[in-house]
């Protein structure tokens, strides 16, 4: 059972450094000339997040968390297309 | 035993996800131009997602259904994992699709290699212009 | 050790916020103001409480972005200011 304790850390670890590649991401967004490189950089961060909830569902060992995944990915999609289509 | 070859293989495919979501990353923030970078983001993060979500997979199979006995359970969270993979994979292409269709229309020319040089300059003011002064209503 | 996880959150939710204000083109910033949202769901869910993280997903991201972005249709997409 010792392999799973640190399992649970290399999770962790594995979200923080998805969460710095979303900072990084940010930037680009803030940073970027026009509007589009900005849906794209909410559109990355979206996919980000997908995996950071399911990474901290099971960091907490409870899988209801995937529900929210779901809906983060359809609500990512929509974003994008409302977002597009102004 | 058994539990560690589990182990090894999710450590491996999740550092794998994630060395592709990480090259997405930093293609998104360096590439010149906004095509350039859209390609960046819409594979490697797809993919990247994939791996990552397929790695979480195998350990929640291997560790709830086989280890502790309950597989019925771990049939229930892998599905709804497979679910999300599936929809990613149908969802991204398109809303890439989409971006690029928007501001092909807008009138955003790719960048090109012949102006290498004071690219940064009217890059960023034509860009500028066209997107945030220019027609887009 | 979760906290780690927690201070990052935290830091791109301000720096998200800072973003949103300082941006001059309005659908950016109501972009920006989505992907805060997005990050917000993600501490309340990271704080074991499923049902606020959900209905901030469902509403963060889902209603308030495609609102702020009927009203942009409407009225002038860029600030004067």
């Amino acid at each position: 059972m010792v392999g799973i304790i640190q399992m649970q850390d290399i999770f962790l670890s594995v979200a923080v450094i998805i969460v710095i590649a979303s900072f990084v991401s940010l930037y680009r967004g803030i940073e970027g000339p026009g509007i589009f490189n900005r849906i794209i950089a909410v559109n990355v961060i979206g996919t980000k997040t997908i995996v950071l909830l399911v990474l901290i569902g099971f960091i907490y060992g409870r899988p209801d968390f995937f529900d929210i995944a779901l809906v983060y990915a359809i609500l990512n999609f929509i974003m994008t297309i409302a977002a597009t289509r102004y | 035993m058994f539990d560690s070859i589990i182990n090894i293989i999710v450590v491996l495919l999740l550092l794998i996800g994630l060395f592709f979501m990480l090259a997405g990353t930093i293609g998104f923030v360096r590439f010149p131009d906004f095509y350039s970078r859209m390609h960046a983001t819409g594979k490697c993060d797809t993919l990247g997602e994939g791996l990552m979500l397929f790695a979480l997979i195998i350990y929640e199979t291997g560790y709830e259904g086989l280890f502790k006995g309950d597989l019925q359970h771990a049939l229930f969270v892998s599905i709804k994992i497979i679910l999300l993979i599936l929809f990613i994979l149908l969802a991204n292409p398109t809303s890439t699709h989409a971006i690029a269709k928007a501001a092909h229309d807008v009138g955003l020319q790719p960048w090109k290699k012949t102006d290498e040089t004071q690219w940064i300059y009217d890059q960023d003011s034509e860009t500028d212009k066209i997107i945030n002064g220019g027609e887009l209503k | 050790m979760i906290w780690i996880l927690d201070i990052t959150l935290l830091l791109f939710l301000v720096v998200c916020a800072i973003a949103a204000i300082s941006i001059k083109d309005l659908l950016s910033a109501v972009i920006i103001l989505s992907a805060y949202s997005l990050i917000m769901a993600i501490v309340w869910v990271e704080m074991q409480s499923v049902d606020v993280g959900f209905t901030e997903a469902a509403v963060g991201a889902g209603i308030t972005t495609v609102l702020f972005i009927a009203t942009l249709a409407r009225t002038e997409g860029r600030s004067e200011d």
